[in-house]
């Protein structure tokens, strides 16, 4: 090196050590923020399960209601099938059409039991959405933690990065689950395998 | 009222009692319950059964796990099986009936779609 550039070479020097130490302030600022989030994620996936669970009971709970008004429903179907009999083996024709008519509304009720049996699957479409949720939060959760231990030295943290990346754990939901899928989802499924047992 | 004897397979509560009601409602009374695919392979262990329904995503064995277990055993090899899940995509629907399910239905399904589907498979056999 010529003995002239020497000066040159010092303060490039010394400018790399201020940029240098200046990212080492920006990492130890984001230590501060990082560890915090952490603090609050176990947090958050508590409140999801809590909402799983709550939307459990409520569902568990609506199905109890449903459930009672079908059994009543069946109940009252059947009187009302008796009452017809014995008013057709008199001949009270008046009757009879009063007690097609309740029966009918029986039936109505019946179905509409069912409506809301169907609306129900909702919390497991939920529940699945939630548990989604957690899994990434956790996937987040994950990493921070090794961010951090990184940023602390912890020479084994990259591996456990890797480990994380790679986790292939099947999962005990579909990541995909919607409510809207429903009756448009049936036909479309139906005519895919319609189709692959035609090509068979 | 129908003499078939079904597994419902699904780790929700509140769906397995859902499938009851819909299953009654279609005229099958004789319903047994479980939880996973662990769980329904107990049972099928000291009970014999001659329909299943089955969900996709549970703990501890999914559904398509359970499904090819059914299938690679000769003595349930035929049983028919309904596959009942919020899965709808088709490589998905695909991987199903190439694991054995004789049909699929997707959450949230109608009970006349459900009496509908088990007919077919029936009618199939």
């Amino acid at each position: 090196m010529d003995v002239k550039s020497l000066p040159n070479f010092e303060k490039e020097l010394r400018g790399l050590r201020e940029a240098v130490g200046e990212m080492l302030n920006r990492f130890r600022e984001l230590h501060s923020p990082i560890r915090e989030s952490q603090e609050k994620m176990p947090e958050a996936s508590r409140q999801l399960r809590k909402v799983t669970d709550q939307t459990e009971a409520a569902a568990t709970r609506v199905l109890d209601v449903a459930e009672t008004l079908n059994d009543r429903d069946m109940t009252m179907i059947q009187c009302l099938n008796e009452a017809k009999a014995q008013a057709e083996k008199n001949g009270i024709t008046v009757l009879v059409k009063k007690i097609d008519e309740c029966r009918d509304l029986a039936e109505q009720n019946q179905n509409d039991t069912f409506a809301i049996m169907e609306a129900l699957q909702f919390q497991d479409i939920t529940a699945q959405q939630l548990a989604h949720t957690m899994d990434l939060l956790h996937d987040i959760e994950t990493r921070m933690d090794i961010l951090t231990a990184m940023m602390d030295g912890d020479a084994k943290a990259k591996d456990r990065l890797h480990e994380a990346e790679n986790d292939k754990e099947v999962k005990a939901y579909d990541p995909h689950a919607e409510f809207s899928v429903g009756k448009s989802g049936q036909a479309d499924v139906d005519s895919l395998i319609s189709s692959l047992k035609s090509r068979e | 009222m129908s003499d078939l004897k079904i597994l419902a397979v699904d780790d929700s509560p509140t769906m397995r009692r859902i499938i009851v009601n819909t299953l009654k409602r279609a005229g099958y009374e004789d319903v047994t319950e479980a939880s996973d695919g662990k769980d329904a392979l107990a049972k099928m262990q000291i009970d014999t059964f001659n329909f299943v329904i089955t969900d996709w995503n549970m703990p501890n064995m999914d559904g398509l796990t359970f499904v090819t277990k059914v299938r690679s055993d000769p003595s349930t090899a035929k049983l028919p099986i309904l596959m009942v899940t919020t899965r709808s995509v088709k490589d998905d629907i695909v991987s199903a009936l190439k694991a054995g399910v004789n049909n699929y239905v997707v959450k949230p399904f109608t009970p006349d779609t459900i009496k509908e589907k088990i007919t077919e498979v029936l009618a199939n056999i």
